[in-house]
């Protein structure tokens, strides 16, 4: 293979993060090189510059692929990217190490800046192939805005209420609707961090949810909590209000296997061929909180493939949404019995899923395929 | 633990999920589950009008009631759906299997479904051999007389004292399952220990061979009355999963002789220690133990396994 032809990519992200490895892993298997990595802390702080890394000639002459991973889980580069947003309010102090939930408005505004900074860059770069366009990833990781664009695009979606800010707004607009269980989520949270499961009926409550009050500060939680009275809904709901709440109603999820269901289905290039069983025992099945993987095969065969290709083609929706864009992760829930779906949210660097496969190959290898065709 | 799933077979029958403009496939051999869910254009009587016309009705020998309200909460009134059971009752003349709120905890919490005087029901339906009920607000069996009745469970986050003493003063002389998810006062259980003590001598329910009092934040004392009890004589199945049952509790069990001689005794999902549980698997019986929770350091509460 001469160097013309050589596959090259630049991966921008935490570089000893779980996810960096598993990319280069996938290098590995199919004998490619090695992708340069480049540390967002590196880019903001000036040590490294985008366009300098760009190798035009590499893959057949179209140029690095450029990919952006999570800057999650890496505690000093999410501090970075709440430094540079602290502007947008929201304490830059948070104890991260120790669960704290950081603001997510300070969050979310260092790292729109900081993409948006690395694309201006990039257009001024030499010739290179990106895995992500930067207006999508930022959508993505704007709840409302992504509920809003996919609800115009016909794919189902929850009703979400208007804005909120406090517990009282939410309620009285949510009873206004009849309805009597909602999820409160943060606009710009990711996974399950700052989610809410709420439902009431007469004088009772209960909240299921992630996030811990301790003294005025809140912490992410490992495991599912339950809140039962008003006066504590009304304080956590009260304390997570100036992050930006969005709110939907809260569709019951089918179960499989004895627990509560959804699927994260990753579209790679038009096709909904990498998706795996999330399944829960409350509300809330993200997998890192002591939830498990279901039997994939084994729903498809419950599921029939009318209905299988039914779900394939409402993710497929979901992305076409976003025109464009090579992949995402779609979450979509399906009510009992089957009879309805849900997108209930888009990720932008929802792939991380190993083992997941389709023709033998996983996320990533997927992806690269649909960006440089066979190979 | 919560309810997670519907009914995928009640009665050795299996359950299917049936809408209007479906027909009734096999009515000899499955069970209609027949529900609405939020926001359905229809209710859950003009849905089982549109049962009872089809052709194989009258052979149907099962029902599976699910939501039979479409939004969830405490509020619902489930009088429609129980006026419309009875009134039903000449066209289902082989019905022997009735599950009332099959309804998950993704549908609504079991502390807050609705329920009633179910009585009505079974005066339209003496022939009913295996009856299921979940939720416990509200909810009354009445002066339970079943003549045929082989299986009775009602599952709930609590039972009255009211419901408790009812089922303890029925009159099921073929019932040979019995399952009580007793509960905790902070969902609605009112009933004691003592509210059992009619069916300790094993002479209400003659035929009884499987009984769980399950669930029961009460679940030490429960062992402790049930460890010495005649009841026990005629049992295959003691069942005292799910509920706070500790070394405590556990200790009158592994020193009964009449524990002893059961085929099985169920305490899954209890709070034993790693010793009490190799007490209990030492038995000459068949002992379920799996999923022993565990207490958190500088936490003094334990929970039922059922609640919400």
């Amino acid at each position: 293979m001469n160097r013309a032809d050589s596959p090259d990519i630049l991966l921008v992200a935490p570089p000893e993060g779980r996810r960096a490895r598993a990319f280069q892993d996938t290098l590995q298997a199919l004998c490619w090189p090695p992708a340069r990595v480049v540390p967002y802390l590196d880019l903001m702080e000036g040590r490294a510059h985008l366009p300098a890394l760009i190798r035009p000639d590499s893959n057949g002459g179209r140029g690095t692929v450029v990919r952006f991973d999570s800057p999650g889980e890496d505690v000093a580069t999410e501090l970075a990217l709440i430094r540079r947003g602290s502007s947008a309010g929201g304490d830059a102090s948070a104890d991260l190490a120790a669960g704290e939930l950081p603001s997510t408005l300070a969050w979310y505004a260092g790292f729109a800046e900081t993409l948006r900074g690395l694309d201006a860059e990039l257009q001024q770069a030499p010739s290179h192939l990106r895995m992500q366009r930067t207006e999508h990833v930022l959508m993505m990781f704007d709840k409302p805005a992504t509920h809003a664009r996919l609800q115009a695009a016909g794919v189902p979606v929850p009703e979400a209420l208007p804005p909120v800010t406090s517990c009282e707004e939410l309620l009285s607009a949510a009873r206004g609707r009849g309805w009597s269980r909602v999820f409160v989520k943060l606009a710009y949270g990711s996974s399950a961090s700052g989610a809410v499961a709420l439902e009431w009926s007469g004088e009772r409550v209960q909240a299921t949810t992630t996030v811990r009050q301790e003294g005025g500060r809140l912490f992410n939680s490992r495991k599912l909590l339950k809140l039962t009275s008003w006066p504590e809904v009304d304080s956590l709901i009260g304390a997570l209000a100036p992050q930006r709440l969005h709110v939907e109603r809260w569709l019951p999820k089918a179960s499989f296997a004895g627990r509560a269901m959804d699927l994260r289905v990753v579209v790679i290039g038009g096709r909904a061929d990498h998706a795996l069983v999330r399944l829960g025992r409350g509300p809330i099945t993200n997998l890192h909180l002591g939830n498990e993987r279901g039997d994939m095969g084994a729903l498809r065969a419950e599921l029939r493939s009318e209905r299988w290709q039914a779900v394939q083609q409402t993710c497929i929706a979901t992305l076409a949404a976003f025109p464009g864009a090579l992949y995402g992760g779609v979450d979509v829930m399906l009510t009992p019995g089957w009879r309805r779906m849900a997108v209930l949210e888009v990720n932008a660097f929802g792939d991380y899923h190993r083992g997941v496969l389709s023709n033998g190959l996983d996320t990533y290898a997927a992806e690269l395929r649909a960006l440089l065709g066979a190979g | 633990m919560t309810i997670n799933q519907h009914l995928s077979e009640f009665a050795g029958l299996e359950v299917t999920s049936w809408e209007p403009g479906q027909s009734l496939s096999n009515p000899a051999s499955t069970v209609p589950r027949v529900a609405v869910e939020y926001d359905d254009a229809q209710s859950w009587t003009s849905k089982f009008r549109v049962l009872l016309e089809l052709p194989g009705v009258a052979d149907l020998q099962g029902l599976v009631v699910g939501m039979s309200d479409t939004e969830a909460g405490t509020d619902g009134n489930p009088q429609e759906m129980i006026e419309a059971l009875v009134a039903a009752h000449a066209q289902l003349p082989k019905l022997r299997a009735l599950f009332i709120n099959d309804i998950t905890s993704e549908e609504n919490e079991i502390s807050w479904i609705p329920n009633d005087d179910l009585s009505p029901i079974f005066a339209a339906y003496p022939g009913l051999e295996h009856l299921g009920i979940r939720g416990g607000n509200g909810l009354s069996v009445g002066r339970l007389v079943l003549p045929e009745l082989r299986s009775l469970v009602i599952q709930a986050g609590g039972l009255s004292r009211e419901l408790v003493r009812e089922v303890m003063s029925a009159e099921l002389p073929k019932l040979e399952h019995l399952e009580l998810y007793l509960g905790t006062e902070d969902y609605g259980a009112t009933c004691t220990p003592e509210d059992l003590s009619p069916i300790l001598d094993g002479k209400l329910f003659p035929a009884l061979k499987y009984l769980g009092l399950k669930n029961s934040e009460h679940q030490d004392a429960i062992a402790q009355i049930v460890a010495q009890a005649p009841v026990l004589e005629g049992l295959e199945t003691l069942d005292l999963s799910m509920g706070i049952l500790t070394d405590e509790g556990a200790q009158a069990l592994v020193t009964s002789p009449l524990v002893a001689k059961l085929k099985k005794l169920d305490v899954s999902q209890s709070w034993c220690s790693d010793e009490m549980v190799a007490k209990l698997k030492a038995l000459p019986t068949e002992v379920d133990a799996s999923e022993q929770q565990e207490q958190e350091e500088g936490d003094d509460w334990r929970y039922v396994s059922l609640g919400e």
